[in-house]
């Protein structure tokens, strides 16, 4: 079982990574043929550089359009990014002083994640027409996000698993030594879901993490006057003319 | 512009559509409270692009009929729609980044097909 996580996790790792890294670099080579920042837009890189900041810390848009939507899952990618810190210390020796001071909030942020989710994933059965919009892939990333955390939260607080094992096992994957994973049903799942939720990272709706930061109606600059806009392809059909 | 992956129009030409087969289209009674309205399936079954005259079609390079194996316009769709993701950086990163919120405003991630005009 340890030698078949081990194996797992390289796999995941590698297509995760590498997948994320060619979506990235796929995004910067298409050009972007015209400048289409949603209005009111900042008129400087400076100010584009705050929007986007407000964009991805807080979910403006989302915050203007969907008070609801924006609750919940602000609540969830919050709760998200305080429960990774947390789960740092697996990967790390020593541990950071700030991954040590945050490891009680993370707890709480685990209910919270779990909280989040639900509500997202009951939206999308119990409002018509999220039902209706709703595909297989939106239930999948909602299904695993939420087992994974209650499996979390289960080894935390129901069925502890060896935690010290399990450092153990992650530090050793990082030096290519594979030492025995605690046998634990909860421990399994968990990793598990981790594992397929990282190996469909690259192609899933998950890319919004990187697409941010690519949406031109978000990172580019209002100065279509003062600076012309154009892209390469279509300069070249600019000079046959 | 207009080469051989230019799909032909892909929807149906606008067939004269009798005024007995049109959707009924009907506003919302007023609520009190703003709950959202029932879904009304088929309401936008006589929704179809205002497609020009063939002559003009043509002008522009265009298809102007189906072919007859739907196997070859899909080709012809899926190629185009490939080659248009290749030039729209806004059509790629929206297609791979909607996570189907259903918030009907504002998104980052909210396309316009006028922004593939040029050149295209």
């Amino acid at each position: 079982m340890s030698l078949f996580f081990a194996l797992l996790f390289y796999a995941a790792t590698l297509i995760l990574v590498g997948g994320v890294a060619y979506k990235v670099y796929d995004y910067a080579r298409t050009p972007a043929p015209l400048n289409i920042p949603t209005t009111p837009a900042p008129t400087t890189t400076g100010g584009v550089v705050l929007r986007m900041f407000r964009e991805v810390a807080f979910f403006e848009s989302l915050f203007k359009a969907n008070l609801w939507i924006w609750a919940l899952g602000w609540l969830f990618h919050v709760s998200l990014a305080l429960v990774l810190l947390r789960h740092l210390r697996y990967f790390t020796e020593p541990v950071n002083f700030i991954i040590a001071f945050i490891q009680p909030f993370g707890m709480y942020a685990g209910f919270a994640m779990a909280a989040g989710l639900a509500g997202l994933w009951a939206r999308r059965f119990l409002v018509e027409r999220i039902r209706y919009i709703s595909t297989p892939s939106d239930h999948l990333m909602l299904a695993l996000l939420l087992g994974i955390a209650v499996t979390g939260l289960l080894m935390k607080f129901v069925m502890h698993t060896d935690i010290v094992a399990v450092k153990t096992f992650f530090l050793g994957l990082m030096v290519f030594e594979i030492n025995p994973l605690p046998a634990q049903p909860a421990l399994f799942l968990h990793l598990s879901m981790v594992a397929l939720l990282m190996i469909v990272f690259p192609v899933s709706k998950l890319l919004h993490a990187p697409g941010v930061f690519f949406s031109p109606t978000r990172n580019q600059v209002d100065n279509p006057r003062e600076t012309r806009h154009l892209a390469p392809w279509a300069a070249k059909f600019e000079a046959k003319n | 512009m207009a080469d051989v992956t230019t799909p032909a129009a892909v929807a149906p030409a606008p067939t004269s559509v009798k005024p007995a087969e049109k959707a009924k289209i009907e506003a919302p009674a007023y609520r009190d409270m703003p709950c959202i309205p029932a879904l009304q399936p088929g309401s936008m079954k006589d929704s179809r692009p205002y497609v020009a005259n063939e002559k003009i079609q043509e002008a522009l390079g265009f298809h102007t009929k189906l072919d007859d194996d739907w196997q070859v316009t899909h080709d012809l769709a899926i190629a185009r729609m490939g080659e248009l993701l290749g030039q729209s950086r806004a059509l790629k990163v929206f297609m791979d980044s909607c996570v189907h919120c259903g918030a009907t405003s504002l998104c980052p991630a909210r396309f316009s097909p006028a922004w593939l005009a040029p050149g295209t």
